[in-house]
C-alpha cells in the first residue's frame, strides 16, 4: 500500500471526529490531531480502534502514545503492516 | 501544578463507550474495567476515570515538562467512598471530583485550587475566560492565553507581567477553567 493510499485512509478515517474542519483543507503528513483537527483525546481513542479495523492491525499502547500526527500514525501502520 | 478536566454527559453516554470493549481496553486497566462493569452506571463510572486521568496527565505533563502522549492507561485510579487519587508511575494526585446530573469536572493541583465549569452557550471562549477571571481578579482589560511547545496554557495581564498557570478543557455544552489559588 503507498503512502498516499494509507493517508487518504487516515483521513477518512480521522473525518467524522474533527472539530477543526479547515484542519482537513491541508492535511499532510505534520497535521496535527489535537491542536490542528482539535479531535478530542477520547475520540482520539477511537481513531486507534478505527485504524485497527481499516488495516487490520493490532496497536499496542506503546505504539498508541505517540499518535498525534497523520505522520506518526502512518509510520505505525508501515512498521505494523511490514510484521504482519 | 494545575490540571482540570470537563465531561458533558450527554454527549458522552451517547458513545456508549461503557460497551466497548476494545475501548475499555485502550484506556483503562483490568480493575478499573471490573469497577466499570460492576457499576450501576457503567458509562459515568468510565467517564469518571476518564476525567481523573486527563486532569492528572495535564498536571503530570506540566509538573514533569513532558512531551505529549496518548496514554491514559498509564494512569492508574483509585476511586471509593473516602478516595480519588491518581497514580503515574511514582506520583500520585489526589483528584477533586464534581459530578452532576450533566458533566463531571475533574481537577488536581498541589494546594487549594480555585475552577469553575461554564455552560458555553455560543458565547465566545475569551468571554467566558474573561468573566472567570473577573470573579478573581476585578475588571481585566487585556487576557491573553498562550500556550508553549507541548500545549501547555498560561494566562497573562496587562496589570502583571508574569504568566500564571492555568487548565482549561472544553468538552460539548461545557468549558471549564482552573488555576491555582496562590496566583490570585
Amino acid at each position: 500500500m503507498s503512502e498516499t493510499e494509507i493517508i487518504l485512509k487516515i483521513k477518512k478515517i480521522v473525518e467524522p471526529y474533527v472539530q477543526r474542519l479547515e484542519g482537513l483543507n491541508n492535511f499532510r503528513e505534520e497535521t496535527d490531531f489535537l491542536k490542528d483537527l482539535q479531535i478530542n483525546s477520547a475520540n482520539l481513542v477511537d481513531v486507534v480502534l478505527d485504524v485497527e479495523d481499516e488495516f487490520n492491525i493490532e496497536i499496542d499502547n506503546e505504539s498508541m502514545e505517540g499518535m498525534l500526527t497523520v505522520g506518526d500514525a502512518k509510520q505505525i501502520i508501515q512498521r505494523k503492516l511490514n510484521t504482519n | 501544578m494545575i490540571g482540570n478536566d470537563v465531561i458533558d454527559l450527554r454527549l458522552a453516554r451517547a458513545g456508549r463507550k461503557s460497551e466497548n470493549f476494545r475501548y475499555l481496553k485502550k484506556v483503562c486497566c483490568a480493575c478499573e474495567i471490573q469497577q466499570i462493569q460492576d457499576s450501576r452506571d457503567p458509562e459515568l463510572m468510565l467517564w469518571t476515570f476518564w476525567a481523573m486521568k486527563e486532569s492528572a496527565y495535564k498536571a503530570h505533563q506540566r509538573s514533569c515538562s513532558l512531551t505529549r502522549k496518548l496514554n491514559p492507561i498509564a494512569f492508574k485510579c483509585f476511586l471509593d467512598t473516602d478516595t480519588s487519587k491518581v497514580k503515574i508511575e511514582d506520583s500520585i494526585y489526589q483528584i477533586d471530583l464534581a459530578i452532576t446530573s450533566e458533566y463531571i469536572h475533574s481537577s488536581t493541583g498541589s494546594g487549594q485550587i480555585v475552577w469553575k465549569v461554564y455552560r458555553n452557550d455560543k458565547k465566545p471562549y475569551t468571554t467566558l475566560l474573561r468573566s472567570f477571571l473577573y470573579g478573581l481578579h476585578g475588571e481585566i482589560s487585556h487576557i491573553e492565553i498562550k500556550k508553549g511547545a507541548t500545549g501547555i496554557p498560561a494566562y497573562s495581564m496587562e496589570a502583571s507581567l508574569r504568566d500564571k498557570p492555568i487548565s482549561i478543557s472544553h468538552h460539548g455544552a461545557f468549558t471549564a477553567f482552573a488555576i491555582p489559588l496562590i496566583n490570585c
